[in-house]
């Protein structure tokens, strides 16, 4: 009997080394349901098992990339990426999330207008019809209007450039990794575009970066800190290997039906590796500095967006 | 290429050219006809294409248009009536029922109107593979409202097709959309209610585009009006990539130029260099729109298949070509081989005649063409040549004859003339050297000197006209004269005179010489002289050159009894007297210079101290390096005389002595010579019974000589040289006469009959009797006779 004891624990040892039964933890990360490939990172970690070597299981919650705010302070997830002066506004309305990365430390955003509508400068854009992004990206219309005093009529085109190409809206907001290349994309030669930078607008504010609720980052630091690294750790990757990556995303988002070509996702990922600074220091990736931090939150308070600033140490945890 | 070819046989040189030639001519006719098919095919492909285009445009627009129709009747329907939900349904149904090329049909009302509690209502009909499945469009993930289908039109107040996309409202497929806004007139004023819209699957338009066949792998793709491929080939084209992804993906800005022509509508082919991603094949492209939505429908042409029946037919003709240049080669070298083999035959039979074997026989063609022509022509040249060679042989032995007897003329000249020198080792008086260089084998001048008696020495040199052997014949005979015609105590004008006649008779070629002489009592140092227009001696005396005084008439031959006149003078001990010809002082050199008096006379002057042995040859040898490098134009001419006898008159006592004198062959000269021999004898204190044995000898050989050594009464020239030394009386008797030996009689020391003694034989035979000494030698075409007589 001891023997037959004996023996079954050995095989249990056996099995147990042999199949590693691992207890993965669930969470969930926020991605937008039309721009996917700004997640790039996120997927290559996924896709590369680097989650799954921090023993997370992620499932990306699909959403729309105006309304993410809202599904992290719902819970609908326990991650999000969220642009900077959008979770500075948030927090400055007491909303208790928490800063554990911050991905892109530059400006992306402009307003883009086609030169054969005569828009050639600031004072062209006042009561022009806007094709612009409501919901957690309308804070960037909102900044603009107020830093340059311009009156625009807003139209929401939601993810689409089309309205804009069919001259439905005389400009579009866009980001330079994305919405710009989709339109040059479409045969628009870039001369044939006029850029109005909101970085040239003093408005050059970091942009994404990884949220998550306070009672989240409190009850499982973690977890927080493995996501987190994992995360930054699938941005480098794609940085490290931008062929592989290319590969992998393309693949995934294909998958998903979502549509993607090498060109666009090249000058994507080149742009965000430059707008991250990843490229000119990597010890600042995935870092949100106390000045970054404080030059948006004092911009949104000059601007009226909050009332008080909130403070940099609450706002951003570093994982650690 | 010329030395390429220079060493190359005929038939690779007619192998190159023709072919070239052919070659050349092929390629062009090859080119031509290539670039013309090409344009041909071009025009064709480019007709064939546009239609193909066009054709699929249509094909693509017919199911446009059938899905356009569904909205644009529902959105009457709207516009008119009001429906409820289940009307609504019924009547998308029934419409999607009815237009099979439709996929789905929505009707998506602007937020609350439909129902005013209902910010998204859009009832959506659609085919799966269960069959028509309805559903409503719209929730907080699904906002229509910002979705280019919904907001487009409703922006633009227009129809609009949608870029393709993949659906996740209801269809989840690949589609467009025609969205077509519907109103309703409220208080006058045109409300804006919804939009309309007909969803078509991409998958029924990649069936149109699939039917498109393009030669083997040549397709036919679909873009919309931004560019992004609509229907593809390849399905995971669809949507992701665009025209212009593709080209940035290519590095093609060609490619994005056509995307931009064919998302502006417009209608044509892009040849440029455009390898196609998909085939990898160097591709045309050609493009049509489809003018109802702005849509572009491509052909991707692969230029290898394009091309292939032009590139078939060009291999076709190419290999024709190297067929026919093989076939042209193997008749040129036929051709050439049949015209190069008796050219081959000729050569090897020129080569061995240009080996000496002219005999050789030439294989005869009798071919009227070039190659027999030059056939003939060789035999002829053959013949020529023998001929040539024959009359060559002859011409070379007869030119060999003369110069051989020019040779034996210039042995002649030169023997006629005195060149052994001393000339006279036993006279201590003078020191005398001369030199006589012809411009040609015989040359025209003379010099000349001999003792007339004891005490006077004659010189003498002239200088023929002209040159050559007429001029040396002159020149023989004006030395013979001399020799013939002096007559001892005469005056040197006398002679000249003498000899200017002889010469002037019969003279029919009006040569003439000048001509200068001179008699010299050595004893005295007298100098008589006479100059008949010949250069003038120069005369170096106590540290002065002069010249010695000028002509004393003309050159001889040229007139008949013309009186001459002389000079004298007197020479002093040392005193050195240069008798030249104009040979000397008109040498040229290579700038055509003349050596000139001057420097004779500055080389006499520099050179005065010397012998005249060595005098001369400096002279010669001076006027030589004057004409280096200049062929002598004239006989080159030179006698000097050093006068070395200190007092004049003195008699020495004789223990040598010598006598010469020049005979006629003529007995009567020889009491003339005796007499003077009894007088030399005298003189030289000889015994009178040795004088009577020695005349007695002398008379009988003379006398034989003049007799038998000459084939005709000739007046040829005896000269006799007798030396008396140590008491030998030694006499050479020489002629150049008949081999004549008067020793080779018969001993006639017992004769049987007086009759029986051979003429001469006794006279011999008392010669060898009285004589000490008796020899006879035939040496250079003449007889010598040595006798000595002792006179103790």
């Amino acid at each position: 009997m001891i023997q037959s004891l004996k023996t079954l624990m050995l095989c249990l040892c056996y099995i147990s080394f042999v199949f590693p039964q691992q207890n993965l933890f669930k969470t969930s990360l926020l991605v937008s349901n039309k721009q996917l490939t700004q997640f790039a990172g996120f997927i290559i970690a996924k896709e590369k098992g680097l989650y799954q070597k921090k023993g997370l299981d992620v499932e990306f919650v699909f959403v729309d990339r105006t309304k993410t705010s809202a599904a992290l302070l719902n819970k609908k997830a326990d991650f999000a990426a969220l642009l900077l002066p959008t979770a500075i506004e948030l927090a400055g309305r007491g909303e208790k999330i928490v800063n554990t990365a911050q991905l892109l430390q530059k400006s992306s955003f402009l307003f883009l207008a086609k030169k054969s509508t005569g828009i050639e400068k600031l004072a062209d854009l006042q009561g022009k019809k806007a094709g612009v992004w409501d919901g957690d990206m309308s804070i960037y219309t909102r900044a603009f209007m107020k830093k340059t005093h311009s009156v625009l009529i807003p139209v929401n085109t939601g993810s689409s450039t089309n309205l804009f190409l069919m001259d439905g809206v005389d400009i579009a907001i866009a980001r330079s990794f994305d919405e710009y290349h989709t339109i040059t994309s479409t045969g628009v030669n870039s001369g044939e575009l006029t850029s109005f930078s909101f970085k040239d607008s003093g408005l050059d504010f970091p942009e994404e970066g990884i949220y998550c609720l306070e009672e989240k980052y409190i009850n499982n630091p973690k977890q927080c800190r493995d996501f987190t690294d994992a995360s930054l750790e699938g941005w480098r990757y794609a940085y490290t290997h931008p062929e592989e990556s290319a590969a992998i995303l393309i693949k995934y988002l294909q998958l998903k039906n979502f549509p993607v070509n090498k060109p666009h996702l090249e000058w994507m990922l080149g742009l965000l590796f430059e707008n991250s600074l990843f490229k000119e220091n990597s010890s600042v990736f995935g870092n949100l500095t106390e000045m970054s931090y404080e030059y948006t939150a004092k911009q949104l308070l000059a601007l009226g967006f909050i009332k008080s600033i909130p403070p940099y140490k609450v706002f951003f945890r570093k994982a650690e | 290429m010329k030395k390429l070819l220079k060493n190359r046989p005929i038939t690779f040189k007619m192998i190159l050219f023709i072919c070239s030639g052919v070659l050349l001519t092929f390629i062009v006719i090859f080119s031509y006809s290539y670039f013309v098919s090409k344009d041909i095919l071009n025009k064709t492909i480019d007709t064939n294409a546009n239609l193909l285009t066009a054709k699929t445009a249509a094909e693509i627009d017919i199911v446009l248009a059938d899905v356009e129709k569904v909205p644009q009747s529902l959105s009457l329907l709207l516009s008119e009536n009001e429906y409820n939900e289940e009307q609504l349904f019924t009547l998308i149904r029934l419409f999607l029922k009815n237009n099979p090329q439709v996929f789905g049909i929505a009707i998506a009302y602007e937020p609350y109107t439909f129902n005013r509690s209902r910010y998204y209502y859009s009832p959506y009909v659609y085919h799966d593979n269960a069959g028509i499945q309805s559903s409503f469009l719209g929730s907080d993930d699904y906002n229509y409202t910002q979705m280019d289908w919904f907001q487009i039109p409703r922006e633009l107040n227009k129809a609009y097709w949608t870029e393709p996309y993949y659906d996740e409202g209801g269809g989840n497929i690949l589609m467009s959309t025609f969205s077509m806004p519907f109103y309703k007139m409220e208080n006058g004023k045109k409300v804006f209610r919804g939009i309309v819209t007909s969803d078509v699957s991409l998958e029924r338009l990649t069936q149109i585009i699939s039917n498109v066949r393009v030669y083997e792998t040549g397709y036919s793709f679909v873009v919309s009006r931004f560019g992004t491929i609509v229907a593809h080939p390849v399905k995971e084209k669809v949507v992701n990539e665009s025209i212009f992804s593709l080209a940035e993906e290519g590095k093609s800005p060609e490619l994005r130029e056509m995307g931009r022509m064919m998302t502006s509508g417009k209608t044509g082919a892009a040849k440029f260099s455009y390898h196609d991603l998909l085939t990898g094949k160097l591709s045309w492209i050609f493009y049509a729109p489809i003018n109802r939505n702005g849509w572009s429908v491509a052909v991707i042409y692969p230029l290898d298949e394009l091309m292939a029946d032009v590139n078939r037919l060009s291999a076709f003709i190419l290999f024709l070509a190297i067929c026919g240049v093989v076939l042209l080669v193997g008749v040129i070298i036929f051709v050439s081989s049949s015209i190069t083999k008796p050219l081959r035959s000729l050569a090897g039979a020129v080569k061995n005649m240009a080996g000496g074997d002219f005999a050789i026989e030439l294989q005869r063609i009798d071919d009227k063409d070039e190659v027999g022509e030059l056939n003939r022509s060789f035999i002829s040249m053959q013949s020529a040549i023998q001929e040539y060679i024959k009359n060559l042989t002859k011409a070379t032995a007869e030119k060999e004859k003369i110069e051989s007897e020019l040779r034996i003329a210039h042995e002649i000249q030169m023997s006629i003339i005195p060149k052994y020198f001393p000339a006279f080792p036993d006279r201590s008086e003078i020191d005398l050297f001369a030199s006589l260089i012809p411009v040609k084998a015989v040359g025209g001048d003379l010099y000349d000197f001999f003792f007339i008696d004891e005490d006077h020495l004659c010189l003498a040199i002239g200088d023929v006209s002209g040159k050559g052997v007429p001029a040396a014949l002159f020149m023989a005979v004006t030395r013979t004269l001399l020799r013939a015609r002096f007559v001892k105590g005469q005056h040197p004008q006398q002679i000249v005179s003498i000899i200017n006649d002889d010469l002037c008779r019969d003279n029919s070629q009006k040569m003439f010489v000048t001509f200068f002489l001179g008699i010299l009592n050595v004893k005295t140092g007298e100098f008589d002289y006479c100059n008949a227009g010949h250069n003038q001696p120069y005369l170096y005396s106590d540290g002065e050159l002069t010249q010695l005084e000028m002509f004393h008439g003309f050159p001889l031959g040229i007139k008949s009894n013309t009186t001459y006149r002389s000079a004298k003078t007197t020479l002093k001990k040392d005193d050195l007297l240069v008798c030249y010809t104009d040979g000397v002082t008109e040498a040229e050199d290579a700038n055509g210079g003349f050596f000139e008096d001057a420097q004779l006379e500055k080389l006499l002057l520099e050179n005065n101290q010397l012998n005249p042995s060595e005098l001369i040859p400096m002279i010669i040898t001076a006027v030589n390096n004057f004409s280096v490098g200049i062929e002598q134009s004239d006989d080159i001419t030179l006698l000097a005389l050093r006068y070395l006898q200190d007092e004049p008159g003195l008699e020495t006592a004789a223990t040598f002595f010598r006598y010469t004198i020049r005979i006629r062959q003529n007995v009567a000269e020889l009491q003339a010579i005796q007499n003077e021999l009894d007088s030399l004898f005298t003189l030289w204190k000889i015994s009178e019974e040795v004088i009577n044995d020695y005349q007695l000898a002398f008379e009988e050989l003379l006398t034989n000589i003049i007799y038998y050594a000459f084939a005709a009464d000739d007046e040829n020239i005896i000269t006799i040289s007798i030396n008396f030394e140590d008491g030998e009386i030694r006499t050479q008797i020489e002629d150049d006469g008949l081999e004549f030996n008067p020793l080779n009689t018969e001993d006639p020391s017992i004769p049987k009959s007086i009759h029986g003694v051979k003429p001469g034989g006794l006279g011999i035979f008392i010669c060898k009797k009285i004589l000490d000494k008796i020899e006879y030698t035939r040496k250079d075409g003449k007889n010598i006779l040595t006798f000595s007589k002792f006179s103790s």
